[in-house]
């Protein structure tokens, strides 16, 4: 039997191959869009999860999944006219997982008084913000909170759509 | 008599799948890498990517995974190497074919055996004539006999035109297996070549097969089912310039060009049994592990008598220790010589001998008990060659009843006389045993598998939670490389109607399952041999549920994520309707197999 012959009558499993792999890649494409929309950047693998995919076993695909949520930890104080900037620490699929996420991040800044917690729905996301902070204030907080391994992108207080501005 | 077959008689069937040593290795080398990365999605699975908000979902569909993967493992170990045994010259004498030859010193003697029950009487003749047309290069004793369980007066005057021996009982009690016994009782040929009514042996089947029986341990020889019926359908070209003329030329001359010929109505039930004998039994040779089938097959009269013997004492043994029990409660006393010597008379008189198994499956369970025999430890040989040709289902209801018993049969098998955890096989054979077991149960998880997208697809609920990266990370190379692993694997053969047709027959295996877990007993009728009319279509109705409902999740889903309802991302819907899509395509085959109408009744 000829090469040509073999790969004719097996063309089904590269068939097979070439979607599993095209699909793949448009739709990591399209989630990555996504997520870099929110948080700036392509999220590192083995990072705690935002996005839940579905997965299959056989010939398959997978799928984005959000779940409940409710409440947000701590409200932000009122945001003066000088301080009109956020940092985003990251978008979650579920609100109380960003306000959870939010606590501890405060937590582990020692609880400052003069900073809360904002979370903005966006999409299907929520968006875990601190702040409302003078601008000069964000450059030190996001270095604080780089070196504990913890994304932060600079946001402006009535901005609505995400930044790419990076910390 | 001109038979709708009648046209094809001049098909000769494929030669067997070359085997080549290079491509052995490659196909190793992609299985094992296949696994490896299977385990290591797997893994991640269950320790990285499980959602627990939707564990009443992820939870069944990890496990569906996981005995998928399982089934793999059994698969690939199934496939792992071609191990043929060689093909000896045609022994000359019976002496060459038995250990103790003190004494032998006479041709081989050989009964055919045409188990019939109500099939067109001049189809039987068309066997009865290629039967006796076998050749053999020395004296043989050839004796063919027409067993006939619908004991017809016409049946018999065929077999003495034919000048055939013609055998039949007063009832049919054990269907084809008792025929098949009541048959032996009437014969005693060294070897019998058991075939179906529609079973029509090349002259070369005694020639290349005997020599096998070389080897006084090879209990069966197995030679691959080929139908010789099956529709070639047209090709792609054909069919589009037929449906909208020049543009459909083109389109379809340019897809073959990139694809190689495309053929459209070929075999519409998915019938092919190359895939089955050439590669799935062919390669469970390196195990002695594979198993009879039925027609085709050559089998040793000492192995079978053996077994049944042995099979029918221990049966006594059981069944007068249990009255011997019975009489010692009655009596109030435990039992003395008298009483035992009763209790086994009792149980002897009770008892059945019976060479092949009164089972939907008497083939395989004969095949069981030859492997389990510790003693003899008898071979099986599937011979690689085709040596005959047969008929093949021409509708959905002789196809669905034909897959019914096959998976009935094993799965009674599985529950109620397991031979993988019984004495006896080497763990060759146990695992290749479970091989087949597990595919049948493969059903419950395919229904997992047709599910789980519909799932997303109406609730927007994945099971899977992990970064569609991170997901695709470790799914991607496991499933590519399985592709990619079972090309090499199954070099030569085209796997797509096998995979879908395995996924698209889940309620078959379901309803089987079930009415083996009911201890339901499987009929045995009859497979019919001619086409069935009437409409089918209310064989596949849980295909067409799953083809519509999927359409309509789709629908669903992208109305909802359009109108921002639910939770629903382009990604889930482009991955899930992929998903679906494969689905859909798959039970479609089905649905066409109702619909089809053979060329010369369309």
């Amino acid at each position: 039997m000829s090469w040509r012959d073999g790969l004719r009558k097996g063309r089904s499993h590269l068939l097979f191959a070439l979607v599993l792999a095209a699909g793949g890649l448009l739709v990591v494409n399209i989630e990555d869009d996504t997520l870099e929309q929110e948080t700036g950047g392509t999220p590192r693998s083995g990072s705690s999860p935002a996005i839940s995919t579905v997965a299959p076993s056989t010939p398959t695909p997978p799928a984005p999944l959000p779940s409940v949520s409710k409440l947000a930890s701590r409200a932000a104080p009122r945001a003066s006219d000088k301080k009109r900037a956020y940092v985003q620490i990251g978008a979650y699929q579920s609100e109380a997982r960003a306000a959870r996420e939010g606590r501890q991040v405060l937590r582990d800044l020692g609880d400052p008084a003069d900073i809360g917690v904002r979370i903005e729905p966006f999409r299907l996301l929520y968006r875990l913000q601190l702040g409302p902070l003078a601008v000069p204030d964000a450059a030190p907080l996001c270095q604080r909170l780089v070196s504990q391994e913890r994304d932060c992108r600079l946001v402006w207080k009535d901005q609505k759509t995400s930044s790419k501005t990076g910390s | 008599m001109t038979f709708y077959f009648t046209q094809f008689e001049h098909r000769r069937p494929p030669p067997p799948l070359p085997n080549s040593l290079v491509r052995e290795k490659i196909w190793q080398i992609l299985g094992i890498a296949s696994l490896a990365l299977g385990a290591w999605y797997i893994h991640w699975r269950w320790t990285q990517s499980l959602n627990w908000d939707a564990l009443w979902f992820a939870v069944p569909l990890l496990l569906a995974e996981s005995c998928a993967y399982f089934g793999l493992i059994l698969f690939t170990l199934n496939l792992w190497k071609v191990k043929d045994f060689p093909i000896l010259p045609p022994p000359e004498g019976i002496n060459q074919c038995v250990a103790d030859s003190d004494g032998l010193d006479r041709p081989v003697a050989v009964d055919v055996f045409i188990a019939t029950y109500n099939e067109d009487e001049e189809l039987v003749r068309l066997s009865i004539r290629d039967a006796k047309a076998m050749r053999y290069p020395h004296p043989i004793d050839l004796h063919v006999h027409v067993l006939d369980d619908g004991r017809r007066p016409t049946m018999q005057a065929i077999a003495e035109e034919e000048a055939v021996g013609y055998i039949t009982r007063d009832n049919n009690v054990g269907f084809k297996a008792g025929n098949l016994r009541n048959a032996m009782e009437h014969t005693s040929g060294d070897f019998i070549l058991i075939c179906d009514a529609d079973t029509r042996p090349f002259p070369t089947l005694l020639e290349r097969t005997l020599g096998y029986f070389r080897d006084p341990d090879v209990a069966f020889v197995q030679t691959p089912q080929w139908f010789y019926d099956l529709p070639e359908g047209e090709t792609l070209t054909h069919w589009m310039t037929r449906r909208i003329g020049r543009p459909g030329r083109w389109l379809g001359s340019a897809t073959e060009w990139i694809f190689g010929e495309i053929r459209v109505g070929e075999d519409p039930f998915a019938n092919d049994p190359a895939l089955f004998y050439d590669i799935i039994q062919r390669r469970r040779n390196a195990f002695n592990a594979a198993f009879c089938c039925g027609a085709a097959s050559l089998h040793r009269r000492e192995a079978i008598m053996f077994v049944a013997l042995k099979a029918y004492g221990d049966a006594v043994a059981k069944t007068s220790g249990e009255t011997r029990s019975r009489l010692a409660r009655l009596t109030r006393r435990s039992g003395n010589a008298q009483a035992q010597a009763l209790a086994r008379w009792q149980a002897a008189q009770a008892e059945e001998l019976t060479p092949y198994k009164f089972h939907v499956s008497e083939d395989i369970y004969t095949s069981i008990v030859l492997h389990q025999d510790q003693h003899r430890r008898w071979k099986s040989v599937l011979h690689p060659q085709v040596e005959s040709k047969m008929l093949s289902p021409q509708d959905l209801l002789t196809w669905t009843i034909q897959r019914f018993k096959y998976a009935g049969g094993s799965l009674d098998i599985f529950f109620h006389d397991n031979p993988v955890i019984a004495p006896g096989m080497s763990l060759g054979q146990r695992l290749m045993y479970l091989t087949t077991f597990w595919s049948y149960l493969g059903a419950v998880w395919n229904c997992i598998f047709l599910l789980a997208p519909l799932v997303y697809l109406f609730l927007g609920v994945a099971p899977v939670s992990a970064y569609t990266g991170d997901f695709f990370r470790h799914a991607l190379p496991f499933l590519i490389a399985n592709e990619l692993a079972f090309l090499a694997g199954t070099w030569g053969m085209s796997g797509y109607k096998g995979k879908v047709s395995y996924l698209a027959s889940f309620p078959i295996s379901l309803r089987a399952l079930w009415a083996v877990l009911r201890n339901q007993q499987i009929k045995f009728p009859v497979t019919p041999k001619e086409r069935q009319d009437g409409n089918f279509l209310h064989l596949v109705w849980p295909q067409i549920a799953i083809m519509t409902l999927t359409v309509l999740g789709l629908a669903w889903a992208t109305l909802a994520w359009r109108l921002e309802i639910g939770s629903y991302t382009p990604g889930g819907l482009i991955a899930n309707g992929l998903w679906g899509l494969n689905n859909i395509l798959a039970m479609s085959i089905m649905v066409r197999a109702a619909l089809w109408q053979p060329e010369h009744q369309a």
